[in-house]
């Protein structure tokens, strides 16, 4: 790294919130890549392989707009956001902040930077200290950064923090075992807030939560992006929530992104294989569109990410695999769909009709889709009375 | 409490007599901290070929009904203080427990959700599917592997004979569960209890299990509980739904017509909440609050401090399940005026 | 244009989102207030006071305080521990006779029951049974203190090391550990006292922490390691809190209580310790007074003379008792879900 770049990254961390330049995405990610060392013995290791957690991704994520990260366990999207957060380094590839490469920033410089990105977690249990009182947890960050709040205005600050999440501000004393699973994700939340952050990385942030409170907290999230003006990269396996929540989305599979474009153009003219099948595995509540959803049932598993496949990576699973996906891995570019994909074959098809589309019948030739049809278990016929 | 005054059945199955009659069963956890109202005198019916899905949120109940039903209650601390559960005719809970034994297992069989702590990681799952046969039909040990393979080769394990010698932990979380699924339709049961098959699993796999369970339950003809929180998931295979809110069923019948129109304040609740993937940009209408704590429950109806209707009348009496149209059932005061009829 | 989508609301200093928040908190606060409902336990919450400035700012510590001052066992622990001490520190204060190595033994009183002049009878050597045992407590109550924050201290501060960093250094500790492990106590004691040409309170204390560290520094490593991989230990970091802050704040609270249950089973193991090697004649000499000296002398008199080894013993009992109460407390006042 030259001299030169180390002074502009220290210029950008030390400005809280430097203006970004014109055509400048807030956070900018190319190629990265993190391989995780598969290691055998315990007094002498040896590397034994190599595990590709994230394999070369890209994207962008725009100021005040919600990123949706989707894909299924070990597709490597808990690891990009250890990555874009610094918790872990990154064998390859670069992010940058503001157009500065934040990728291996240390000591004050690193801690500057991390005013600016914050993470809620997934597990509202093991993300807040039992030990820490909840003021004590929603405060933490300014004994890090004391140039955030003062340390008189602390306390007044704290239960507004509180109050602004939807809790009492008179919980400040109290443990986190005292609180719901749902309360406990709103303090994590403050927490994240407390430094005025302008990214907040959201990982899983709902999904150990109860249908009811799902949906608070979903709420609160799109509240608190609009208020402050966050962008969030909002990483999920559920792909409803990230529909419902996000402008644009990006799909992985196997440490790399296989589509990537708005919402629409994910949900609506799905193109990669994989997505699609994704897409139609949601469960729909609705009859009506249930009927028309095209169904594809991928076969076997994910392969392991210690000796992915050759070519493109979801090959040894796709109907429409070829000599050419062995041999050739597609990449991410737009093929023609309005919004990059990487596969050979892309087609861009709906996969489930949005609620306020026109009925239409839809063709089921492709080879895997069978014809549209319920997946209604058992055969005996229901009464099914309408009330 | 009062509902051992009526305990209206979750009837109407669609083959006519029950394989499965809960009636009133009551359930609770004696605790250091008090008593946990676990499950509050719920009744329901299911039939062969049936798929029947109990809907809630956790703590509900929903998952300690099934462990009643198939003797696995943790006793003490939980202790049933009520009810009857009939398999063809018989109470279970008043069997002797070998009577229990040849019924649980044989007849009514339970998939549960962790599939890897379910299964023993220091057996091959050839060996632990084989046991059923070894122990229940007295197979020898190659009589038992041959079955074990035949069985791995229904849940479509891919090559099943090579894999039969395998061990749990080289197995996916997909094929552990269908491993599961093997053991417990080895001895044909007539009734399969699935607790959360899918929820620890990935949404594309999740849909090979709904699809294999549905599959099964068409060649064998058996009923099906299928135990859920996921509303999108009982809208695709169950028949009929009970909706579980605070150990109680607050409303049954069947899915569509349900889903279609909610009589009960909390399913409505419920649907309003849930993000979907046929949805764009809709807004999500939570149900304020949380699940009631089940060892200090409100008093009157348990969803009246979450309820938009709620009126002074919800706090006081608490509502029975009571038919509300015919096929329908639904224990709220209101449940007319919430279906619009 | 040239900002694309930048909120209005955000600055580029410190009081503007300030002020957001605050505007914002009046059209959020009626709504959402209770979305949730309220936790559990009712009329600890309090009402809601207009001035927050001046609210009580709880912690771990003083929550801990304020419980372990309710805490009867605590109470009855710290008196005993007190007395104990002062025994230790002025034994003149609870017996007239005067340090039994003094004189003022006489052989024809040896091994004579407990009587009114005599509370505790007199041991094998015609000495006041009752001045031996008062005198025993200073170099025991020393011995267990000493050996357990000696070896507490290296086992935290290596477990801590060990456990957060990882990598050759952990494996290098965990090695060591195997390594004095496998030395058998007295062969180890008898190694290390041999070295010292005269052996008193302090060899015998620097012999047992030397070969009893590694207990703790398991018990820490490993209690580090899982708290290390918690998510809250991740958030501290993903807000830039040095190591030292994520050890002292984060891990130190978590990771403490079995050790603090460990150490203070421990102590008694520890003064047993001492009577042992003391008795296989490497410990202590026999001039020393020690309540393990003493349980030892009456080993042999347990038919004739067993009041010789009852009195210590029941004081050593007492002792390690206090200390037991005393770390269970503890722990129960450092765990906030047990309140």
């Amino acid at each position: 790294m030259s001299e030169h770049v180390r002074t502009t990254t220290a210029d950008a961390a030390a400005v809280p919130h430097a203006p970004l330049r014109a055509g400048e995405a807030l956070l900018r990610v190319e190629g990265l890549v993190k391989h995780f060392p598969l290691t055998q013995g315990i007094v002498f290791k040896k590397t034994i392989g190599q595990v590709r957690a994230v394999d070369g991704v890209n994207f962008t994520l725009n100021a005040g707009e919600t990123l949706g990260l989707v894909g299924e366990s070990g597709c490597g999207k808990s690891t990009v956001s250890k990555l874009l957060m610094s918790l872990e380094r990154p064998t390859a590839g670069s992010v940058f902040y503001k157009g500065t490469d934040i990728t291996n920033l240390k000591g004050r410089e690193l801690r500057r930077l991390r005013r600016n990105i914050q993470i809620i977690f997934q597990d509202p249990y093991s993300s807040l200290n039992p030990r820490m009182t909840v003021g004590d947890i929603v405060s933490e960050p300014w004994d890090i950064h004391p140039d955030v709040v003062a340390p008189k205005d602390r306390g007044r600050r704290t239960r507004e923090l509180l109050e602004r999440v939807g809790l009492n501000p008179d919980f400040v004393n109290r443990y986190p075992h005292q609180f719901s699973g749902g309360q406990r994700q709103r303090i994590g939340i403050a927490r994240a807030l407390a430094l005025q952050p302008e990214i907040i990385i959201c990982d899983e942030p709902v999904s150990a939560l109860d249908v009811s409170v799902q949906a608070q907290v979903v709420n609160l999230l799109a509240e608190l992006q609009q208020d402050f003006g966050l962008a969030y990269i909002f990483i999920a396996h559920d792909l409803s929530v990230v529909r419902h929540i996000s402008n644009r989305v990006a799909v992985m599979y196997l440490g790399s992104i296989v589509e990537i474009g708005s919402e629409d153009d994910i949900y609506e003219k799905t193109a990669h294989p994989y997505t699609q099948a994704l897409l139609s595995a949601v469960p729909v509540l609705d009859p009506a569109v249930r009927a028309h959803k095209k169904r594809i049932m991928l076969t076997g598993d994910v392969p392991s990410p210690a000796n992915p496949p050759s070519g493109c990576r979801f090959r040894t699973r796709c109907w429409k695999a070829q000599d050419v996906c062995a041999e050739k891995a597609p990449e991410l570019v737009d093929r023609g769909q309005g919004h990059p994909v990487a596969c050979h074959f892309a087609e861009a098809v709906q996969v489930v009709e949005a609620l306020d589309v026109v009925d239409e019948p839809l063709p089921a030739t492709e080879p895997g889709l069978s014809a549209p049809g319920s997946r209604r278990i058992g055969s005996a016929p229901a009464d099914r009375s309408e009330a | 409490m009062t509902s051992s005054l009526t305990h209206p059945q979750v009837s109407g199955g669609p083959t006519g007599s029950a394989l499965l009659e809960v009636d009133d069963l009551h359930v609770e956890f004696r605790t250091d901290y008090g008593v946990v109202n676990a499950v509050n005198g719920i009744s329901y019916t299911l039939s062969a070929g049936e798929t029947l899905a109990i809907l809630g949120e956790s703590g509900c109940g929903k998952s300690v009904s099934a462990q009643t039903i198939m003797g696995i209650l943790d006793s003490p601390p939980g202790f049933v203080t009520g009810g009857e559960i009939r398999y063809q005719g018989r109470d279970l809970l008043q069997m002797s427990a070998k009577e229990q034994r040849d019924i649980r297992g044989e007849e009514i069989s339970i998939v549960f959700q962790d599939a890897l702590s379910s299964l023993n990681p220091v057996f091959t799952v050839g060996m632990q599917i084989g046991e059923m046969f070894r122990r229940h039909r007295g197979y020898s040990r190659g009589d038992a592997k041959k079955a074990a393979v035949e069985l791995m080769d229904r849940v479509r394990i891919p090559s099943a004979k090579e894999r039969v010698g395998d061990y749990p932990h080289q197995f996916s979380g997909g094929m552990r569960q269908r491993v599961m699924i093997a053991m417990a339709i080895a001895l044909d049961p007539a009734i399969l209890i699935a607790d959360e098959p899918t929820t620890a699993l990935d949404v594309t796999v999740q849909a090979q299990i709904m699809d294999l369970l549905g599959e099964l339950q068409r060649d064998t003809g058996m009923g099906l509980i299928l135990i859920t929180h996921d509303l999108a998931v009982v809208g695709e295979i169950a028949d009929r739904i009970a909706v579980m809110y605070a150990g109680r069923i607050v409303e049954t019948g069947a899915t569509d017509a349900v889903f279609g129109a909610p009589a009960m304040p909390y399913t409505q609740g419920l649907m309003a909440s849930i993000a979907r993937v046929d949805q764009k940009g809709q807004r999500l209408n939570p149900i304020v609050g949380a699940p009631p704590n089940l060892a200090a429950l409100p008093t009157g109806c348990p969803f009246h401090p979450r309820c938009p209707r709620a009126t002074p009348r919800c706090p006081t009496e608490l509502p029975l399940l009571r038919e509300v149209v015919p096929g329908r059932r639904a224990a709220c005061h209101y449940a007319e005026e919430v279906l619009g009829v | 244009m040239s900002e694309p989508r930048t909120p209005t609301t955000r600055g580029t200093g410190g009081p503007e989102p300030s002020a957001a928040l605050d505007r914002d908190l009046l059209a959020a606060t009626p709504s959402t207030t209770s979305a949730d409902g309220a936790p559990v336990p009712p009329g600890s919450g309090g009402a809601p006071s207009a001035q927050s400035d001046d609210t009580r700012q709880a912690s771990l510590w003083s929550d801990a305080w304020r419980q372990l001052r309710r805490n009867k066992l605590f109470l009855i622990a710290v008196v005993l521990l007190g007395v104990l001490t002062v025994m230790a520190a002025f034994p003149g204060l609870f017996t007239s006779l005067g340090d039994p190595r003094e004189g003022g033994c006489s052989l024809s009183n040896s091994k004579m029951p407990p009587s009114a002049q005599a509370w505790f009878g007199y041991d094998i050597q015609g000495c006041d049974h009752y001045t031996n045992v008062i005198y025993g407590a200073r170099v025991s109550m020393i011995i267990g203190l000493v050996v357990v924050a000696g070896s507490g201290v290296i086992g935290l501060v290596l477990g801590a090391l060990a456990g957060f960093y990882g990598g050759w250094f952990d494996i290098l500790v965990a090695r060591l550990t195997d390594i004095v492990y496998g030395l058998p106590i007295v062969l180890g004691a008898i190694l290390i006292l041999n070295a010292f040409p005269n052996r008193g309170l302090l060899q015998v204390a620097v012999a047992l922490i030397a070969l009893s560290w590694m207990t703790v520094l398991r018990l820490f490593r490993s209690s580090v390691i899982s708290v290390k991989e918690t998510d809250y230990v991740a958030a501290a970091r993903a807000m830039g809190a040095t190591n030292l802050r994520i050890i002292l704040k984060h891990i130190l609270p978590n990771a403490l209580a079995p050790v603090l249950v460990y150490s203070t089973i421990a102590i008694g193991g520890i003064i047993a310790a001492e009577a042992t090697l003391s008795f296989l004649g490497i410990g202590l000499q026999l001039p020393a007074v020690s309540w393990g000296l003493q349980i030892n002398s009456g080993r042999n008199l347990l038919r004739t003379a067993p009041h010789v080894i009852f009195f210590p013993s029941i004081f050593l009992s007492v002792t390690v008792l206090s200390w037991i109460l005393l770390g269970d407390a503890l722990r129960d006042a450092l765990d906030p879900k047990l309140r």
